[in-house]
């Protein structure tokens, strides 16, 4: 038997350590997993460039109520998550080629209107885009 | 209920497309669903509250004494009450559920409102053009009754067979030549004379003044008599407009009431008209005013087209106006066709397809083709101008669904 050497992205030793107000935040979430982001405290939807949701994580399940096995596929602010979809956040994504800026906004989570914080992501050099959201 | 349950349920409660909102007494929000949010959060801006009163006060600043004054503990409290909410406008409805908790519910309804708009403008211009055909007609009766009184005193004046004082002269020259024997002693035989022939180149005179003055009113009495026919055509145009009148239409009379409105502008011109009809009759459906307009434009321009033609080089001038039906891949059509032997053209005129007026001609009528173009699309025709280079006169047609078409003796 010979050694292996596993690399362990140092977010994911603590969770905790990644903030939502992190500068390198976009960075970050393209290197991980879709598994990696199931151990993050922030809700994260991982899209494509078009909207549609490749990765749906636990902390966001839990808020919404829905399953990432329902969402993952889905127009994200058509479909899973219209009261995003106006020209305050799915407009910004639909217009601007590179985004980067946090919000106060209301989610309907199981109906209940739950004040957070949403922070927009989207670089030109990445195929994905995020929406990163955290309950205040 | 099983989580897929509960997922589905939420799925579908995030997907309703019209907002619910349930709220307290005091406005505030209890429940709300994520058309609701997304609709109302640009609305409220960065400074989200909880309170819906709040949110809407610029909007709906009725809602909270609509809701205060509501005595019944349930039902309905508002029913489909218009807001315009940013750009778009909504029909809201709030209902009691129970003492303390309403559902305010809203719908977009933008592009109903649009339509409705739409609509009431269409109906006021429709009010407004028929105003304008009233007050047409009416001007178009005073002119009439004015000119009746002035075909009264042109008709007087070619009654009058003979001037009085040309009469009166007539006998004074019979007595100067009775007494021409006393008149030469008394004046001199020369002075005499000259009285006799100044009296007879008088009365000469004044016989070729008044043979003028017929001859104009007899040509006043024309043009009244065809000024007279226009106005009365013109004024049954206006009146139909102004009652509405949407029957069939008949395409030949509608052409000759074109052609009796321009009837003075062939013969200022000495253009010698030619017709080629079917037998029978062609009813096309449509709006009467409306194509004359487009008839009296076609005739109107061919007339104005032999203005500019040199003097030398015009054969005598011609236009025919031709009808016939014919089968079309879009069905049965009648093609009108205004044919002239005047200026003609090489490049087509840009007025037709253009709303400037760019027509080149010194009368301009430019504005009259683009206008019958319109009309002529509207009712699911087609104009055209055709020539075969300048010099070679120019042929405009129209073609026009047909409606009917009677045979004669078909009786109807």
């Amino acid at each position: 038997m010979g050694w292996r050497t596993t690399y362990t992205h140092p977010v994911l030793t603590d969770p905790a350590r990644l903030s939502i107000d992190d500068p390198d935040l976009g960075k970050t979430l393209d290197e991980l997993a879709a598994e990696a982001l199931d151990r993050l405290d922030v809700g994260v939807v991982r899209m494509d460039r078009a909207g549609r949701v490749t990765a749906y994580n636990t902390a966001e399940a839990e808020l919404s109520g829905l399953s990432a096995a329902g969402v993952v596929g889905q127009d994200f602010f058509v479909q899973v998550a219209p009261c995003t979809n106006n020209h305050l956040v799915a407009q910004r994504f639909r217009d601007e080629d590179e985004l980067d800026e946090s919000i106060d906004y209301v989610f309907t989570f199981r109906m209940l209107p739950v004040p957070v914080r949403l922070r927009m992501l989207k670089r030109p050099d990445s195929p994905h885009q995020y929406l990163v959201v955290q309950r205040v | 209920m099983s989580t897929r349950n509960y997922e589905q349920l939420l799925e579908f409660l995030y997907r309703v497309p019209v907002g619910l909102v349930e709220i307290d007494g005091r406005g505030e929000i209890r429940l709300m669903n994520a058309y609701a949010s997304q609709v109302l959060m640009p609305v409220s801006g960065p400074s989200w509250t909880q309170n819906l009163f709040d949110i809407l006060d610029a909007h709906a600043p009725e809602l909270p004494s609509s809701i205060a004054q509501h005595e019944s503990a349930f039902g309905t409290v508002i029913s489909n009450e218009r807001i315009k909410l940013l750009d778009d406008w909504y029909a809201l409805t709030v209902e009691r559920l129970d003492e303390d908790s309403y559902m305010v519910a809203f719908r977009n309804v933008t592009d109903e409102v649009e339509r409705e708009q739409r609509l009431q403008s269409a109906i006021t211009q429709e009010a407004e053009q028929r105003g304008r055909m009233e007050i047409a007609g009416s001007v178009l009766h005073d002119i009439g009754n004015a000119l009746g009184g002035l075909s009264t005193k042109v008709a007087r004046l070619l009654a009058e067979s003979r001037w009085r004082e040309v009469t009166e002269l007539e006998r004074l020259q019979v007595l100067v030549e009775d007494q021409r024997e006393p008149l030469a002693r008394a004046l001199g035989a020369e002075r005499q004379a000259a009285l006799s022939t100044f009296l007879a180149e008088l009365v000469a005179s004044l016989e070729g003044r008044s043979d003028e003055i017929r001859g104009t009113a007899e040509e006043m009495a024309q043009t009244l008599e065809h000024v007279s026919e226009t106005l009365s055509l013109q004024r049954q145009y206006a009146q139909e407009w102004t009652t509405g009148s949407r029957a069939p239409v008949h395409l030949m009379r509608l052409i000759e009431d074109a052609i009796a409105m321009q009837r003075s502008g062939f013969e200022k011109r000495g253009v010698t008209l030619s017709r080629s009809y079917p037998d029978g009759t062609v009813l096309v459906a449509g709006d009467r005013t409306k194509l004359v307009r487009v008839f009296v434009n076609l005739v109107k321009n061919a007339l104005e087209s032999f203005d500019e033609l040199e003097r030398s080089q015009a054969d005598p001038p011609l236009i025919h106006i031709s009808v016939e039906c014919v089968d079309t891949p879009e069905g049965r059509r009648a093609r009108v066709s205004v044919k002239d032997n005047a200026v003609g053209f090489d490049v087509a005129p840009r007025s037709l397809t253009e709303e400037e007026r760019s027509t080149e001609k010194a009368g301009g009528s430019g504005m009259g083709l683009y206008a019958a173009r319109h009309i002529v699309d509207a009712h699911e025709g087609e104009l055209s101008l055709e020539s075969d280079g300048a010099g070679q006169g120019a042929t405009a047609t129209v073609m026009l669904p047909v409606a009917r078409e009677l045979k004669t003796g078909d009786g109807s």
